[in-house]
């Protein structure tokens, strides 16, 4: 026996006490109502983006992965705009769904803490949010696993967040009703598969079937002596055999990254960025787990606050990942045709520069609370024909809070949920 | 009255000037026979403390960094912390006693083993139970034992 199969073994006995056969909801199996998709997949286009240089285009067609239109890119900034490989779609992505041109991030701060909070949530914030707990309301992955099968949960449930800065939090909440055995798995890919910790983390003890039969006796042994006076905060709760599977794939991505077999896999004629790198992962993690709920976030175009140009560089860079994130989805058995693939930023930019000058001559971009521009975002809702309405355009005003009750709608279980939720199904997404 | 006035000032800074400066040091515990750790280990302690109980010295910065980070990126902590007992475990630098060493004296095994990890002498039963698995498994080495102490839940307090 080696020793995925002893923490197989070793953690059966805990898993059967720590995952509830029947959850507190008194629910066993799945929602009540139906389900436009199997899979959602939610893409916080995030750091912060203007409308007027997504869809609006004012700078030309600087998405043109997912947007339609030839329109040049201005000619004071072309120059420091990256050539992306060609398109692995055969159209647009915007023609493959919706697209909600006038959503609003209308309550709470402008910050990106925020608007992921409120995005993940369905929940307006505040400036009382902490930035150091996870926050009060269920996240979107708690309502999703509450109001679901236990089945196999936790595996289907995955945050996938760009960097560790506070956003790791956003994987459950604190709320009484929900929260830790409702989590969803975390991974910051990018840190988590950098090339420390993937040459560092990689060794393992093997145990024959004999010794590690012994050392699970001694192990209970030992525990049988020590009386508990607290919870240990282990986490999200995986069973077993999900735990040796995630074992499984993270070896593979970090023996990947040591033999060099990671660098540059999409062959970026330049680089990859972080957030493609960030959907990289997504995808190899889409391809393991087949998630029913993943959401994941980019954040390169937060570089605005100090250089326009590479902020359209890095709206380019992420046009290109998320329309390869779309192909790779209709390319994985089990997710395609079946999943709906919702894009968002999470906060909009400033209509007024600050006086940071780049390269180009541009000025540089904020987010503050008293700019207006800094609360309108779009919002795409893409997915299979029949299912989602293809190629269509929606102006009505909509908010960031309509995701989550979208996400629940598509998953069925928008009925269940007994929290109030402010924001609104985006009906007209559907067919 | 001023006399009363410079005492009261005088105790209120002496007891200011105690509370102020908090100071962590767990390497100068003794080891207790009463194994009543309340504390949980947040996730630096037990790193720290681990990589100290192994190695007899303080872990490096950049080898606490490269734990964090994994430990942070990861939501399954008992997952991660399973890998990073493991990695200190198997790494070349650790210096284990040999079967031979053990198999010598497996009385001053067991008891310096709880000393190292739990920082309490092991009951009689303890110990005798202890004995008689080396004794039993033969194929038992340091590196499991510390294995089995290292994920234990007792290991998790302090």
């Amino acid at each position: 026996m080696d020793r995925r199969s002893f923490i197989k073994k070793s953690a059966l006995g805990a898993a059967s006490i720590a995952v509830p056969t029947i959850l507190p909801s008194g629910r066993l199996f799945a929602a009540t109502g139906s389900r436009r998709a199997n899979h959602v997949v939610f893409c916080l286009f995030s750091g912060g983006v203007r409308n007027l240089e997504s869809v609006l285009k004012n700078e030309g067609n600087l998405m043109p992965h997912m947007l339609k239109g030839n329109s040049s890119i201005s000619t004071d900034i072309a120059g420091s705009i990256d050539a992306m490989p060609s398109s692995p779609l055969s159209k647009t992505l915007q023609e493959y769904g919706t697209l909600f041109t006038n959503i609003k991030f209308s309550d709470g701060p402008t910050g990106h803490f925020n608007g992921h909070t409120s995005a993940i949530t369905g929940q307006h914030t505040n400036s009382n949010l902490s930035l150091r707990t996870n926050p009060p309301m269920p996240t979107v992955f708690e309502l999703y696993r509450k109001h679901n099968s236990p089945v196999h949960a936790a595996r289907n449930a995955w945050w996938i967040s760009h960097s560790n800065n506070l956003y790791p939090l956003l994987n459950h909440s604190s709320h009484p009703d929900y929260g830790l055995n409702y989590a969803a798995n975390q991974i910051a890919p990018n840190p988590f598969f950098g090339w420390d910790v993937s040459t560092n983390l990689r060794h393992e003890l093997e145990f024959t079937d004999q010794k590690a039969s012994t050392i699970k006796d001694l192990q209970a042994y030992m525990d049988s002596n020590f009386k508990k006076t607290y919870s240990l905060n282990s986490g999200v709760i995986n069973s077993a055999d999900d735990r040796e599977e995630m074992v499984a794939w993270m070896t593979e991505m970090q023996n990947k990254r040591v033999t060099g077999q990671l660098n540059n896999p999409w062959s970026i004629p330049s680089w990859m960025s972080g957030d493609q790198y960030n959907v990289f992962f997504a995808e190899e993690l889409i391809k393991k787990f087949q998630p029913e709920l993943t959401v994941v976030n980019l954040f390169n175009v937060d570089v605005a606050h100090e250089n326009f140009s590479e902020y359209c560089n890095a709206l380019n860079r992420a046009d290109y990942a998320v329309a390869h994130l779309w192909d790779t989805i209709q390319s994985t058995p089990g997710m395609k045709d079946d999943t709906v693939l919702i894009v968002m930023p999470e906060i909009g930019r400033n209509l007024n520069a600050n006086s940071i000058i780049d390269q180009n001559g541009r000025a540089a971009l904020d987010h503050t609370n008293g700019d207006p521009m800094a609360r309108d975002v779009f919002c795409m809702v893409i997915g299979p024909d029949g299912v989602v309405n293809q190629d269509s355009v929606n102006t009505d005003l909509g908010a960031t809070v309509d995701v989550v009750p979208t996400i629940a709608d598509i998953l069925g279980f928008r009925q269940d949920i007994d929290v109030s939720l402010p924001g609104n199904v985006l009906q007209s997404a559907f067919s | 009255m001023s006399t009363v006035r410079f005492y009261i000032a005088l105790i209120a800074m002496v007891l200011a000037s105690c509370s102020n400066e908090v100071v962590y040091d767990v390497g100068t515990l003794e080891p207790s026979n009463k194994g009543n750790k309340t504390e949980l280990k947040d996730d630096l302690q037990f790193m720290s403390i681990a990589y100290r109980d192994l190695f007899g010295e303080e872990v490096p910065p950049d080898v606490l960094s490269t734990m964090r980070k994994a430990y942070i990126s990861f939501g399954d902590k008992e997952l991660i912390i399973d890998e990073i007992v493991q990695t200190m475990l198997v790494s070349p630098d650790l210096d284990l006693p040999s079967s031979a060493a053990i198999a010598a004296d497996r009385s001053a095994f067991i008891s310096d083993t709880y000393r190292k990890f739990l920082l309490r002498d092991p009951s009689d039963f303890e110990l005798a139970f202890w004995e008689s698995q080396l004794i039993e498994q033969t194929d038992l080495t340091a590196k499991d034992v510390y294995y089995v102490f290292m994920t234990c839940q007792e290991y998790k307090y302090y």
